[in-house]
């Protein structure tokens, strides 16, 4: 294990973290969350409906669901139908306050089979739910293991970042 | 494009190659000069450089005694880039969610009233 800091800018680069705060009681959004009956409601961007909704609602077990949309302009000016399928793995359920499982895309949407881990937490104050929401991007389990938790940078692009380097830090801050 | 994404997030999962690669994005240098903050052998250093040069995230000098390392910023702005979609899916699938909840309660409001009512 390296002994070297790191900037956290450079740590940003592979995951993400998205913090929200809802007007509605922690057992609500973890419902919402974790009952397919629901997940199907608000699953997805706006353009598209989540269809086929599976959780088995456990840790251990798979989730999956399709998201459909009828006429999708993928960039090139032509509408498309679209399906697209993700899925994955439940590793961690704690309700109401902890989901963590793997999310990847079915290899037929051409968006990247690499396998990701999202991380869902509920706090709740004076009846609003804060939820933190982080997705790692590994490749391996290998990879997964090795990760040193806890970044809680935000996201940058790459040229905002390098800038700053080049005005600022140096590796281990003497430069 | 799958593969490079994937390569790259592969090399971007190690804390040392992040240290590495900021590193190079201050300037191209040895390997002993990168190896130098980290109590780590230099094999396994080469181990890590080779991985990043596999990903294409930086390119390595041919001379024997000087093989500077460099840093290849394409990649990581692709996965920059790829991240900033998955930003915005996450971000839209909330602002559903948000208005789901509200409609939810907005819901269960309204029938708690007409059960009161009809008592």
């Amino acid at each position: 294990m390296s002994t070297a800091t790191v900037s956290p800018k450079v740590a940003a680069q592979h995951e993400l973290h998205i913090t929200r705060v809802f007007d509605a009681p922690r057992e609500l959004v973890w419902k919402v969350w974790t009952d397919p009956e629901h997940m199907k409601n608000w699953s997805g961007p706006r353009q598209f409906t989540a269809t086929h909704v599976e959780n088995d609602g456990r840790p251990g077990g798979k989730w999956r669901l399709c998201l459909h949309s009828d006429g999708f302009d993928t960039g090139d000016g032509v509408m498309r139908k679209l399906d697209l399928w993700q899925g994955g793995e439940i590793r961690e359920m704690v309700a109401p306050e902890r989901l963590v499982y793997t999310f990847q895309w079915d290899e037929s949407t051409g968006l990247g089979s690499h396998e990701t881990v999202v991380t869902v937490t509920l706090e709740e104050h004076e009846g609003k739910t804060t939820m933190n929401f982080h997705q790692a991007f590994f490749v391996t389990d290998k990879d997964r293991d090795g990760h040193v938790r806890g970044w809680n940078s935000s996201f940058d692009k790459l040229g905002d970042y390098l800038g700053e380097l080049q005005t600022k830090e140096g590796l281990h801050g003497k430069r | 494009m799958d593969d490079q994404i994937s390569s790259t997030f592969a090399a971007l999962a190690d804390p040392t190659r992040r240290a590495i690669l900021a590193r190079l994005a201050l300037g191209e240098t040895s390997v002993t000069e990168l190896a130098a903050p980290f109590e780590m052998s230099m094999p396994a250093v080469s181990r890590h450089l080779k991985v990043l040069e596999k990903a294409g995230l930086i390119a390595r000098g041919r001379e024997a005694q000087w093989r500077p390392c460099k840093l290849k910023a394409e990649p990581l702005k692709q996965a920059a880039d790829w991240l900033d979609e998955y930003r915005r899916f996450w971000e839209e699938s909330f602002d559903r969610l948000d208005a789901y909840l509200q409609t939810i309660q907005a819901k269960e409001a309204k029938e708690k009233k007409r059960g009161r009512k009809t008592n």
